[in-house]
């Protein structure tokens, strides 16, 4: 940095010697790039009157090669000025004038032509008499593209400069509170001696250069840590950061800041400072134009800094918030718990038989529950990613998909129309391409299950404008019998299910809305409480369970219909039914035949 | 906007379809970006604190735990571990389309047959993937989430509202749902299920899950080395 420092004096001088009386070559050394000349941005029509800017060029051996050169430099300088015209044929004239003296040869170009000579300094030229020869350009606006330049010319001030940084810093830290003063730097007598930081040129090298200095001394983050916890950059008429914004990259852990007694105006002048100082627990900022001109700032500060605690003498945030912000981030774990709110039993009626009629007759299940107002809406999410990630069982979704709403995925708002389903008769036609399934019993762990209270339905009644239902939400896993496609196998689906619940219809209950939402089996984990399992659940009915297994789904349905009917064990029901040869009316004649004989055990208890 | 074959009860059906579906994207989009991002304006989505004699709102139930208040709910979130939400699938149903009435709608007509559109309730539906713990890194779970939505009253939008220029809550939320649908790959190892031989089977499973889960890992990793991904980048 001192260094950087030191190459822009040497850049100052270097056009001093040159007997240009501009001054914004200063930018020019201090930026890599070359800013285009002044005169370039406003058009000028004279060409006559106007001032050409003089360019050397040296590298060059033999004088009868001149033209050549000029020619050389004009046809690569066209190609890179944005001004000359380049329809092929002749290089425009781009060198207006040259002369030769000694071994330099000087070119008259226009200013706005600078940047496209600067771009090719140091080009080869190559003559068939004389070989290669590097053609060097110096001038105003040229940049020197030789690192020699830069460092032979470095200043003779440099060690005078970093002594009295050195000084500076010695005399503004205070070891004991660990306290950098740098407030007044211009008030400083040496640092106002030396003619630093009373201009704006001069203050935008001082503090960079200062806080190089301090980077060399003071070298690794835990030893800056350990050194400087405070900072004052109080009364220094900053009317931004934009000066001493460096210090948020050199010293990004110190606790407090006073930025007071400067002329920042809106937060906007600090903002450079937002994600800096992660940890500033104390800011002082009062004395500045913004406690008027934006009255409310504290909150914005305030949420920049998490761990503010103080900002200008007020507590703007206690020790329990910030503790708070060290606290081990909690894992959110199984939920033990379903959450049902369901005192008059009217969804856990509902469910038990809308599971059963779902596998069973669901038109009838429709007409029970479902009214011209009902809405129905199902989607497929075929990508599901997270839990089990690939391991998702990858059954098809071809019947389902035509009817899938999934707004992430279907786009056209006809189409989405379409498939959202509203009334009776579009419900059951829905219902009714879907495949056969079968759910398993509602006891079981396999559901996770939730109810809670619904305000703000729709009254058929008319009377209210709004009552109160309950939202129903179902997650848990069924089988289908999958025939699409020829296919012929029982296939394992996981659904996450959503009623909206209100009063009315036959039943007395109806659905106002109903979202269904598929997607491939992954396990149940999520709420398979860690302890307890038996506690969990709420089990509306009371089943028994262990469905013996390699049933059709039909079959299963069937030794279902008679375990509710005779309350015979399941087991029970399907030997019943196997004698029955999976007639139910040959099972019912068996059932009535032997029940005298059976065990009490063969039946349930409860 | 006017289609020959539709009556104009379903005209008025499909506008105001296309809005709620407006309203779920644009606020799933806020929502969800708001937990991952700006947990401070987690209140600013749910409807003032209302108690009534049979239920009050918010009803906020999160992973079986219930909030009755935003401010509440947002001091839980913000003691959670960094949550990514990935939607997967959306869909949303109108509940209520006279949800607020009609003296309510600023320059509305007054009529209780018309402004549905920014009068109705909207039940929302999400399930998608959470990415736990560190971004790219961390194990993802599937979860499933409700929501039911009410008009702002205080921000109600224009007739035929689009969400253009983001979601300024014109709706909020009255009722909610959350729940872990299925547990991370790289977790089910980690959870108890009943004991058994089944169970066993499943944890071997879950081990080889694990593996794969590793080489997620290796993928995150070489992302860093591209210099994609920088580890810790944007924490405190």
């Amino acid at each position: 940095m001192p260094a950087s420092a030191a190459r822009r004096g040497g850049g100052i001088r270097k056009h001093q010697h040159q007997r240009r009386d501009r001054d914004g070559d200063l930018l020019m050394g201090a930026t890599p790039r070359v800013s285009t000349p002044r005169a370039s941005q406003k058009p000028q029509h004279s060409n006559s009157s106007r001032t050409m800017t003089e360019l050397r060029v040296t590298g060059w051996t033999d004088e009868t090669d001149i033209p050549k050169i000029t020619q050389f430099l004009e046809r690569h300088a066209a190609k890179r000025s944005p001004s000359a015209k380049t329809g092929g044929g002749l290089a425009p004239n781009m060198v207006k004038s040259s002369r030769v003296a000694g071994d330099v040869l000087t070119i008259k170009v226009r200013p706005e032509d600078v940047p496209a000579f600067n771009k090719i300094n140091g080009f080869s030229f190559t003559s068939a008499t004389n070989g290669t020869q590097k053609l060097v350009i110096a001038g105003l606006g040229i940049r020197s593209r030789s690192p020699n330049d830069t460092t032979t010319t470095q200043s003779s001030e440099t060690p005078s400069t970093v002594a009295l940084l050195e000084g500076f810093l010695d005399r503004r830290y205070d070891a004991t509170s660990k306290l950098l003063n740098l407030s007044k730097i211009a008030e400083d007598e040496q640092v106002s001696a030396a003619g630093m930081f009373n201009s704006s040129s001069t203050q935008s090298k001082f503090f960079p250069a200062l806080m190089a200095i301090l980077n060399r001394r003071v070298k690794t983050a835990t030893e800056k840590r350990d050194t400087f916890v405070s900072v004052t950059l109080s009364d220094n008429n900053l009317p931004n950061l934009g000066v001493v914004k460096d210090l948020g990259f050199t010293l990004p852990q110190i606790k407090n800041l006073d930025l007071s007694g400067n002329k920042f105006e809106s937060t906007k002048d600090i903002i450079t400072w937002k994600h800096k100082f992660r940890s500033l627990e104390h800011l002082i900022l009062s004395g500045n134009p913004l406690e008027s001109l934006q009255p409310g700032y504290e909150q914005e500060i305030v949420g920049w800094y998490p761990r503010l605690r103080i900002l200008n003498g007020q507590v703007v945030r206690t020790d329990a918030q910030i503790a708070k912000l060290d606290a081990p981030k909690q894992k959110p774990i199984p939920s033990s718990q379903n959450l049902w709110l369901d005192d008059a039993k009217i969804a856990e009626n509902f469910l038990v038989d809308f599971m059963q009629g779902f596998d069973n007759d669901r038109s009838a299940l429709a007409q029970k529950y479902y009214d011209q107002d009902s809405t129905f809406t199902m989607s497929v999410n075929a990508r599901a990613k997270g839990g089990a990630g690939n391991q998702h069982d990858k059954t098809p979704w071809d019947s389902y998909l035509p009817q899938s709403r999934n707004l992430k995925f279907i786009n056209s708002k006809r189409t989405r129309f379409s498939r959202k389903y509203r009334g009776l008769q579009d419900i059951q036609k829905a219902w009714s391409t879907l495949p056969p399934t079968r759910h398993p019993a509602l006891n079981t762990n396999k559901y996770s299950m939730d109810c809670q209270p619904q305000p703000g339905l729709p009254d058929p009644s008319g009377q209210y404008s709004g009552v109160t239902g309950l939202m129903l939400i179902v997650h848990g896993e069924y089988e289908e019998h999958r025939t699409a496609k020829g296919a012929n196998e029982i296939v394992r689906r996981a659904f996450d299910r959503t009623f909206v619940l209100g009063p009315g219809g036959p039943s007395g209950v109806r659905v106002v809305s109903d979202m269904c939402c598929f997607r491939a089996a992954g396990g149940v984990a999520a709420w398979v409480p860690q302890e307890l399992p038996e506690n969990a659940s709420p089990p509306p009915q009371s089943q028994p369970t262990g469905v013996p297994v390699g049933l059709t789904p039909e079959q299963e349905a069937m030794v279902m219909h008679v375990h509710e009917a005779t309350r015979l064990t399941l087991e029970m029901a399907t030997q019943c039914l196997q004698a029955g040869n999976w007639d139910l009316e040959a099972a019912a004649q068996i059932f009535n035949q032997q029940k005298d004989n059976l065990p009490p055990d063969a039946f349930i208890t409860a | 906007m006017a289609d020959a074959q539709f009556t104009p009860e379903e005209q008025a059906e499909y506008s105001l379809d296309i809005t709620a579906c407006a309203v779920a994207e644009a606020f799933t989009d806020a929502y969800y970006y708001a937990l991952e991002k700006e947990r401070a304006d987690i209140p600013s989505f749910y409807c003032p604190k209302l108690v009534s004699t049979d239920n009050t709102v918010p009803f906020i139930a999160w992973n079986g735990e219930v909030f009755h208040d935003a401010v509440e709910f947002q001091t839980h979130y913000e003691s959670l571990i960094h949550t990514h939400f990935d939607v997967e699938g959306l869909d949303c149903n109108i509940i209520n389309r006279k949800f607020l009435p009609p003296s309510d709608v600023e320059a509305g007509t007054g009529n209780d047959n018309q402004d549905f559109d920014r009068r109705m309730s909207i039940a929302v539906t999400v399930m998608g993937s959470v990415r736990l713990e560190e971004p790219l890194k961390g194990p993802i779970r599937e979860f499933s989430e409700n929501f039911v939505l009410v008009p702002n009253k205080d921000k109600l939008p224009k007739p035929r509202p689009t969400f253009e220029k983001g979601w300024h809550r014109e709706w909020v939320i009255q009722t909610q749902n959350f729940r872990f649908t299925e547990w991370g790959a790289s977790e089910v190892g980690g959870v108890k299920t009943e004991a058994g031989k089944a169970d066993t089977k499943m944890e071997t499973n879950g081990e080889k899950r694990n593996q794969f889960q590793g080489r997620n890992k290796g993928i995150a990793s070489q992302f860093a080395a591209a210099g994609l991904f920088v580890k810790g980048k944007g924490k405190a």
